[in-house]
């Protein structure tokens, strides 16, 4: 982490009530390693089921461009961690990494991180697309993803789950549309922050 | 602070959160079959917020289960009503 990371991490990327984001430090690892170990939100994210040691977390972590960690409450538990990956500043564009604690599930939260992360964002970065995917199989969340974003594609075998190979479809968050899900989703990031 | 939700925008707010979804065009009545099962995951956390914001309380995640139906909730949020209601 560089001082500038640490510089940051003083005060938060964003707080509103119950919900804050903060530059990722070193003492957010062993909560953000309790949340990727479980199986079920491991299966979710960029680990793809496999168990990352603390360490192997850290250094993977340590290398991702301007992570964030939500925490939640006056004890400020940590219950999510979003991040950019591919960012590709020639073309503007970077896609979004977002994984949540399972008690969030069903809940406004996620969006509600989702939401002010690339806030943030694109307050800070010169990107006009965020790439979104979603592994094919999640029948709970591709049809909501489908009525609120352009879609872009369908990636055949794409994803590989421990030898399980997985299809993934992608979707974007426009810079230029960013304020309508903002509004859309207006309601439930009040009910997120308002806890 | 905002003025309380009546249960009749409650259902309004129902209302389009449904429609939003493409689902079919008979109103909430037509639709009272359907479980949480039916919904996508982002329509839950929607009617969860949108419940929440209603009743003016969390609400158990156990309440919003698999099976319950739009019937159902309505009920309970009948039952429960909104604050100073």
């Amino acid at each position: 982490m560089n001082r500038d990371q640490q510089a940051a991490s003083v005060e938060p990327l964003f707080a509103d009530g119950y919900l804050q984001l903060w530059a990722l430090e070193e003492k957010h690892i062993g909560p953000v390693h309790r949340i990727i170990s479980s199986a079920a939100v491991s299966r979710t994210w960029r680990s793809r089921g496999r168990y990352w040691s603390p360490a192997e977390t850290q250094a993977r972590l340590g290398s991702s461009f301007d992570s964030a960690v939500a925490t939640v409450g006056a004890e400020s538990e940590v219950v999510g961690l979003a991040e950019l990956t591919d960012v590709d500043f020639e073309d503007r564009r970077a896609q979004l990494g977002l994984v949540t604690a399972e008690s969030t599930w069903g809940t406004g939260t996620p969006i509600a991180i989702a939401l002010r992360y690339l806030e943030y964002i694109f307050r800070v970065y010169p990107l006009e697309k965020i790439g979104v995917t979603a592994h094919s199989q999640n029948q709970r969340l591709i049809p909501g993803l489908r009525r609120l974003l352009p879609k872009e594609g369908h990636f055949v075998r794409h994803i590989n789950m421990q030898g399980e190979w997985l299809d993934l479809e992608s979707f974007a968050i426009f810079r230029s549309d960013f304020d309508r899900l903002v509004r859309r989703f207006d309601r439930l990031a009040r009910a997120a922050v308002n806890q | 602070m905002s003025d309380p939700m009546s249960f009749e925008d409650y259902r309004a707010e129902l209302s389009v959160i449904m429609d939003d979804a493409d689902l079919l065009p008979s109103g909430l009545e037509g639709l009272g079959h359907l479980t949480m099962s039916d919904l996508d995951s982002l329509m839950v956390a929607e009617i969860r917020a949108l419940t929440e914001e209603y009743i003016g309380r969390a609400i158990e995640p156990s309440m919003l289960r698999p099976d319950l139906t739009i019937q159902q909730l309505l009920l309970f949020a009948g039952d429960v009503g909104a604050p100073g209601e």
